[in-house]
């Protein structure tokens, strides 16, 4: 204790001395410099913390009178002389009432968060804004001190909300750090794509790991049957909900705090990437295959992507914070769980001679691709609706016209035969991250014999989610003659993701 | 040997005594048996006929301490009924040994293995209450079947599929413990979910 206060005391000094330099600048600059000291003694304090708190059960007894001690010092310090802004006393209450939290000392908190907050209405605001700061300007180990002073936060808080519930008359505004606050920088990370900085709900759900969770009843009379389960176990659960409707994981995550912790676990989201994007081989995908004339020295165009390894996969994961999770969200991949349908309108005139107008017909008709995890996949085109369809669509389904197949996702196809199928293709579409949302489907018409139809297609989002549409590329038909065929992409849309809950609802593949 | 049998005793006292064979589909009791089988303290332990006759004698009782008798006799049935899976599934783990997946994946490719094949059979065995599915599936843990335990997986997660979070609360009998705003944090935080 007697150290915290002489810390607290040579970071006074030392703001002091940067207020002095910062005076001649402009009025901006001073707040800046400012805001850096307290941010290092936001960061530098957090380990002190955490050594008090470790030393806590030698010196139990020691604790209550150091925090006592500081409660006071930390009211006094602000030397008249000196006069540090509203801003800096705020920060320096904060700091006192965070550790006073930590020591236990409620009422000492209090004290000094109302004094924080009387002198800078935002405190909260700021001492967040300087550990983050901190934690994205300094070395990895820094950081990771940062990361502890946050979580002891976090824990700090929620003494002070356990706190607030005895004492209803306290007001909101007097809830440090409340996460009220937060949710809008929330939002605002959201909208990077990987925040280099580890983002609220990491902090709350480790905060959850910290704590021994079990699940509340939600009758009192009946078992939780889920609480005998071991952490192990649920996440196997997951892993398999993950197949089934991953839409679920994210429901059941925001079902109790044991289980938000849980929905967050590298494996449940590593066994999730590697369903998505491995594609084991299966006798039907060799079948189809063989069918298909692939092995055999067959043309370029209808060679297949190189398929992603788990090697590549995994050598991807830096990309991505190494968060298998955020690779989950964020790696384009093509989807089991439903059908990719492609809508086309025509007009085709119409005769009527009885009539002055001239009639057109509106026709439309679809395109439908179901993919399977083994690589194989289901084709069809036709004028029926999708209500009609979807649910039939199956690699042994009797529909009319049903074209299968084989399909790859990949980097780039296999001996330089992307630069031979694509040769004006969009240069975007040849960068790396472009090549790895590139879908290649070959399909044979049975109907029409020997005639193999290729697509090539390049996985994309939309305002209503990630990785639902498919753009063409390019589209080839090459006959028993090895004629090939370009196709005039014109009139062709997008195929858009439907989810169709029957394709998962038995659990074969 | 084909009709050894090996005693089981479970947590209540109950003695159940299964085909050796059947039992052998845990990988504990299979280890276990076969530690017996090569134990120093017995001297000749390479003699089969050794093991063949302690286990006729019923002079092994294997305790399973953390599965009791009611549980325990379910798991014997699913054994019993997969008893001949493995010839089933022979060409299909053929075809897996022949792409070369590497070792840390064989948990996961297991896990997508049942699912894959999970039958009526199973779902029908697994139509019990949570109690007593929960039960399964600590037990084919601690015993390490892996498919009974995978498939016993699959029916918690089919409980929770297609359900919204207070369906799911219901189901399990689980109260929010999150503040108001930490449910919105988690919720906004598995938007994306939702979204694909």
């Amino acid at each position: 204790m007697q150290q915290n206060s002489q810390e607290l005391e040579s970071f006074r000094r030392q703001w002091l001395k940067e207020i002095a330099a910062g005076q001649t600048v402009s009025t901006q600059r001073p707040r800046r410099s400012r805001s850096r000291g307290a941010g290092r003694s936001a960061a530098t304090r957090a380990p002190a913390a955490t050594n008090a708190s470790l030393a806590a059960p030698v010196t139990a007894a020691s604790g209550e009178k150091e925090a006592e001690a500081l409660a006071p010092s930390a009211e006094t310090t602000p030397a008249p002389e000196s006069a540090p802004s509203n801003h800096e006393r705020a920060i320096d209450y904060y700091l006192a009432a965070v550790i006073c939290e930590q020591e236990g000392k409620l009422g000492d908190a209090l004290v000094n968060y109302r004094n924080a907050f009387k002198h800078n209405p935002n405190v909260d605001v700021a001492y967040r804004r300087l550990l983050q700061e901190r934690a994205q300007s300094k070395s990895k180990n820094e950081l990771k001190q940062a990361e502890i002073g946050l979580q002891r936060q976090w824990q700090a808080n929620r003494t002070s909300k356990q706190h607030q519930k005895h004492r209803e008359d306290i007001p909101m505004s007097y809830v440090p750090m409340g996460l009220i606050s937060v949710i809008p920088d929330e939002k605002a990370l959201g909208e990077k794509a990987f925040p280099s900085q580890l983002s609220e709900v990491d902090e709350l759900v480790s905060q959850f790991g910290e704590l021994s969770l079990e699940c509340q009843p939600l009758v009192e009379s009946r078992p939780v049957h889920i609480n005998r389960l071991p952490q192990e176990l649920i996440v196997h659960v997951l892993k398999i909900l993950s197949v089934i409707d991953v839409q679920a994981v994210g429901r059941a995550a925001a079902m109790c705090r044991r289980l938000a912790m849980l929905s967050r676990d590298p494996h449940l989201w590593r066994f999730a990437n590697i369903y998505s994007h491995i594609h084991p081989v299966s006798g039907r995908t060799l079948d189809a295959r063989a069918s298909l004339g692939f092995g055999s020295g067959q043309d370029a165009h209808l060679m297949p992507l190189r398929p992603l390894t788990m090697r590549q996969l995994v050598s991807e994961l830096p990309q991505y914070r190494d968060d298998w999770r955020a690779m989950y969200m964020h790696r384009p991949r093509v989807r089991f769980d439903g059908v990719y349908i492609s809508t086309c309108n025509y007009v085709r005139p119409g005769s009527n001679d009885n009539s002055f107008f001239a009639p057109v017909y509106l026709v439309t008709y679809y395109r439908y691709l179901r993919f399977y995890r083994d690589g194989t996949c289901v084709k069809l085109l036709t004028p029926d609706e999708p209500a009609l369809v979807v649910r039939k669509l199956a690699w042994d389904c009797r529909l009319k016209g049903v074209q299968r197949g084989i399909y790859t996702v990949g980097m780039a196809a296999c001996d330089g035969g992307a630069d031979a199928s694509d040769p004006d293709g969009d240069p975007l579409l040849l960068h790396p991250a472009s090549l790895a949302r590139r879908v290649k489907v070959v399909v044979r018409d049975p109907v029409r014999g020997a005639i193999d139809f290729c697509l090539e297609l390049s996985i994309g989002s939309t305002h209503h989610g990630k990785h639902n549409k498919l753009s063409w590329i390019n589209y080839t038909s090459i006959d028993g003659d090895s004629r090939i065929t370009e196709y005039d992409l014109a009139t062709f849309k997008p195929f858009y993701f439907s989810r169709v809950r029957s394709y998962t609802a038995t659990p074969s593949l | 040997m084909k009709s050894n049998l090996v005693k089981l005793q479970s947590s209540d006292g109950t003695i159940l005594e299964v085909p050796q064979e059947v039992i052998e589909q845990s990988k504990l009791v299979k280890s276990m048996l076969a530690d017996c089988d090569g134990s120093p303290n017995e001297g000749r332990c390479n003699d089969g006929n050794l093991l063949a006759r302690r286990l006729v004698d019923h002079a092994i009782v294997i305790p399973v301490p953390n599965v009791n008798g009611p549980v325990l006799a379910r798991v014997i049935d699913y054994c019993k009924h997969h008893l001949n899976d493995k010839e089933k599934r022979g060409l299909a783990s053929a075809l897996r040994a022949a792409s070369s997946k590497p070792s840390d994946e064989e948990e996961d490719a297991a896990i997508r293995e049942t699912i894959e094949n999970i039958t009526e059979w199973d779902q029908e065995f697994l139509k019990v209450d949570q109690g007593t599915l929960f039960d399964l599936i600590l037990a084919a843990n601690y015993l390490d079947i892996q498919p009974l335990l995978n498939s016993a997986c699959y029916m918690v997660a089919n409980m929770m599929k297609g359900k919204s979070v207070g369906e799911i609360r219901k189901t399990f009998n689980v109260k929010c413990d999150f503040t108001p705003e930490e449910e919105a944090m988690v919720i906004a935080d598995n938007q994306w979910c939702e979204d694909i």
